[in-house]
């Protein structure tokens, strides 16, 4: 993965950018499953996006975690669970979440898709956000 | 823009990890299961369809008989 790479981890905003590329592609997860469409954690509903705290180890052993999803746009509502693969780093997106969870200092009740942006402020990543910072680092 | 990379949306990280887990050999039900995917659509959106058909017609067993088994078994 080029992305991987060109993403300097110095920049919280990128070391989350990385963890949702990875979750989304690992779990086949839409980006809208994880990602708000504001960035103002104010507006931040967590009965349609994933916390930190939605994440629990698998009964499997094998590694795995669950993500609980409480919201499908094609179940309506319909609570589910995605299973978190393990991978080999660094394409391991379990050790990269935890990195994320580590190096942007977020809590258990924080939004998976946060990050502290460069004034200090706690600040969810939106899709176009993400798509825009993908695109920066693909394009190169 | 890059050649290569035409459109980055929402979906791509979806899709391309759908096509992952097939060029794997992980069955496409299974993936289809674990993707979420709730419709026929998903087959539309096949990267690689090229290569994934020559990956599945070469994993087939010799003996259709038990093939059929392991099918009905996944089913059930």
């Amino acid at each position: 993965m080029d992305l991987n790479s060109a993403l300097s981890r110095a920049l919280g905003l990128n070391i989350c950018v990385w963890a949702i590329c990875l979750l989304s592609f690992f779990c086949q997860l839409h980006s809208g499953k994880l990602l708000p469409p504001t960035q103002d954690l104010k507006k931040f509903d967590p009965q349609h996006h994933a916390l930190f705290s939605h994440i629990t180890e698998s009964p499997t052993q094998n590694g795995t975690c669950n993500l609980h999803l409480l919201w499908l746009k094609t179940q309506k509502a319909c609570r589910d669970n995605v299973w978190i693969p393990c991978q080999e780093a660094p394409l391991d997106p379990l050790h990269t979440i935890h990195k994320h969870y580590i190096k942007n200092k977020l809590q258990i009740n924080h939004p998976i898709a946060a990050y502290w942006d460069s004034q200090g402020m706690l600040v969810t990543l939106t899709r176009s956000k993400f798509i825009g910072v993908s695109m920066k680092f693909f394009v190169q | 823009m890059n050649k290569h990379y035409p459109c980055i949306t929402g979906h791509c990280f979806h899709i391309r990890g759908t096509t992952f887990y097939l060029v794997s050999g992980m069955l496409p039900n299974i993936v289809k299961k674990f993707g979420h995917w709730h419709s026929q659509a998903f087959l539309e959106y096949w990267c690689c369809l090229d290569y994934l058909g020559a990956i599945h017609i070469e994993m087939l067993p010799i003996n259709p008989h038990a093939w059929q088994q392991q099918r009905s078994c996944l089913k059930a």
